[in-house]
C-alpha cells in the first residue's frame, strides 16, 4: 500500500467512527443490535427428551418437528395457535393445558418481510401445572458481529 | 170467640209461641160490643202487623167480615169472609149462629165450591240437604195466583233474628210454577241449619197462602262440603316418607346432579398459565 492511499483509509476509518457514519459503517459489516428484533415467538415443543436444544437453535424449530409436536398456546389474543408472537419488550403470559416435558423454544424475527430468523433459546420444562406458573427461558443471543442466523421464516 | 182465637194461637206456636195482636183482642171487644166502626179501624191496623199467624189472620178477616156485615158493607164483609175462608181450613169456615152471617158464610161457600172465589194455592216441597255455598234455587207451584199477590220465600240462618227474603219469579217455561234464589253468601256453613217458609200474600201484605211462618220456620240442613265429604271417606292412610314416591324421585334428581357435576369436573381439562420471561442479548 502507497503511502496516499494508506492516509486515506485511516481518513475513513476515521469518519466512520463518528456519528451517523458508525451505524453505516456496523451495518456495512452486517452486524445485529438488539434494535433488529422486531417480534419474539414462543413454541412449545413436546417430549423433551427428543429434543436436543443445541441443533433446535441453530434453524426454525417448526421445520424441524412436525406439527403434533407444538403444544397449543392461547397468548394475549386469546386464539389458539402452535406458536405466540409477542413484542421483545417484555415476556408474554400463554394458557396451554398442564403437562410434562415441554422444550420452550423462542425465537427472534426480524423485521423484514418475510422475517428472518434472527437467534432463538431452548429451555427444556420439567412440568407446568393447573393454575400459575412462570418459566424464565434461556437468554437469546444474537450475534452482534454476524447478519441473521438463518433465511427461514420462523412463522408458524 | 177469645177463648177460641186464643186456642188457635196456641195451636199454630206449637214449637214456638206466637206473640199476641193487641189489636185482635180490642176488636175482638169493639166487636162484643157493637162498636164496628173502630172495630174496622183496629182490624185494619192489626192486619198490617208483621209475622201474623195463619191463625190469626184468619180471625181477623172474620172479626173484620163480622163487622162490615152489621156496618151493611156486604162487599166488604164478603171480601174478608173471603180471605178467612181460604185461609182456613174446611171445619173452621162453618156457619155461625147468626142468621145474616150464616146466609152470607153459605154463599160464600157455594161460591168457593163453584170456583167462583179461587183459593190461592201453594205446594211446595220441602228443602232436603242444601249445598253449602251455592245459590240455593227453591221451586214452588203457585195456582191462581192473584193480580197484586207476591210469593216470597223468607230465610234466615238458625239462630239469626231476623228473616231475609227473595221474590218468587214466574218461570218462564211453566205458568204456574215459581222459583225464587237464596244468595251463596246467605247459605250457612255446612253443617248448619237453614230457617225458612214460603208466604203469598195480597198487595195489602195479607198472608194469603204459605208454608211454615217466621214462627215455625222449615228447617234445612247444610250438607258438608264435598270435598270435605270425599276427605273424610276417602283419606290415604299416612305413609312413612319413604313410602312416598316424591321423595325418591327427588333423590334420584339429586344424586344425577351430583354425578353429572363430579363427571364434568373429572373429565375437565383444567388450564394452566405460563408466564414466560426471556432476555435478548448481543453476543
Amino acid at each position: 500500500m502507497s503511502p496516499r492511499r494508506c492516509a486515506l483509509t485511516c481518513l475513513l476509518a476515521v469518519l466512520g467512527c463518528d456519528g451517523d457514519g458508525a451505524a453505516r459503517f456496523e451495518m456495512g459489516v452486517a452486524g445485529l443490535s438488539l434494535a433488529d428484533v422486531n417480534e419474539l415467538q414462543l413454541s412449545v415443543v413436546t417430549d423433551r427428551k427428543t429434543v436436543d436444544c443445541a441443533a433446535v437453535t441453530e434453524g426454525c424449530v417448526k421445520d424441524q418437528f412436525p406439527a403434533s409436536r407444538f403444544v397449543e398456546l392461547t397468548g394475549p389474543g386469546g386464539a389458539a395457535q402452535k406458536a405466540v408472537r409477542f413484542s421483545p419488550d417484555g415476556g408474554v403470559a400463554v394458557s396451554m393445558s398442564p403437562g410434562r416435558d415441554f422444550a420452550f423454544v423462542i425465537e427472534a424475527l426480524g423485521a423484514g418481510s418475510p422475517p428472518q430468523l434472527l437467534g432463538s433459546s431452548c429451555t427444556y420444562v420439567e412440568a407446568v401445572s393447573a393454575g400459575s406458573n412462570r418459566v424464565s427461558a434461556n437468554p437469546i443471543f444474537l450475534k452482534s458481529d454476524a447478519g441473521a442466523l438463518s433465511s427461514c421464516d420462523p412463522r408458524q | 170467640m177469645l177463648t177460641l182465637v186464643l186456642l188457635g194461637a196456641q195451636g199454630a206456636s206449637a214449637a214456638q209461641v206466637s206473640p199476641r195482636v193487641p189489636e185482635l183482642d180490642r176488636a175482638q171487644q169493639q166487636v162484643d160490643a157493637g162498636d164496628f166502626e173502630d172495630a174496622v179501624v183496629t182490624l185494619n191496623r192489626g192486619l198490617t202487623q208483621p209475622d201474623l199467624t195463619d191463625d190469626q189472620l184468619v180471625e181477623l178477616y172474620r172479626l173484620l167480615g163480622l163487622s162490615h156485615l152489621y156496618l151493611g158493607h156486604e162487599d166488604g164483609a164478603r171480601e174478608a169472609f173471603e180471605v178467612s175462608c181460604r185461609r182456613a181450613p174446611t171445619t173452621r169456615c162453618r156457619a155461625r149462629r147468626r142468621p145474616k152471617v150464616r146466609a152470607l158464610y153459605g154463599r160464600i161457600k157455594e161460591d168457593i165450591k163453584k170456583r167462583r172465589v179461587r183459593q190461592v194455592t201453594l205446594t211446595f216441597e220441602p228443602l232436603g240437604a242444601v249445598k253449602p255455598a251455592t245459590p240455593l234455587v227453591v221451586e214452588a207451584r203457585i195456582e191462581e195466583l192473584a193480580l197484586g199477590a207476591k210469593a216470597k220465600l223468607f230465610f234466615r240462618r238458625s239462630g239469626a233474628q231476623a228473616y231475609s227474603s227473595a221474590d218468587f219469579t214466574r218461570s218462564k217455561t211453566a205458568q204456574q210454577t215459581f222459583t225464587a234464589t237464596v244468595p251463596a253468601y246467605e247459605v250457612p256453613d255446612a253443617g248448619r241449619e237453614l230457617e225458612y217458609y214460603v208466604e203469598v200474600a195480597d198487595a195489602a201484605q195479607r198472608r194469603l197462602a204459605g208454608k211454615g211462618d217466621a214462627y215455625n220456620p222449615l228447617v234445612a240442613r247444610v250438607a258438608a262440603r264435598e270435598a270435605d265429604a270425599a276427605g273424610a271417606g276417602a283419606r290415604e292412610p299416612e305413609r312413612a316418607w319413604y313410602q312416598i314416591p316424591w321423595v325418591w324421585v327427588g333423590v334420584g334428581v339429586g344424586v344425577a346432579a351430583i354425578a353429572t357435576t363430579a363427571a364434568v369436573l373429572a373429565t375437565q381439562k383444567q388450564g394452566a398459565t405460563v408466564q414466560v420471561d426471556v432476555m435478548v442479548k448481543l453476543q
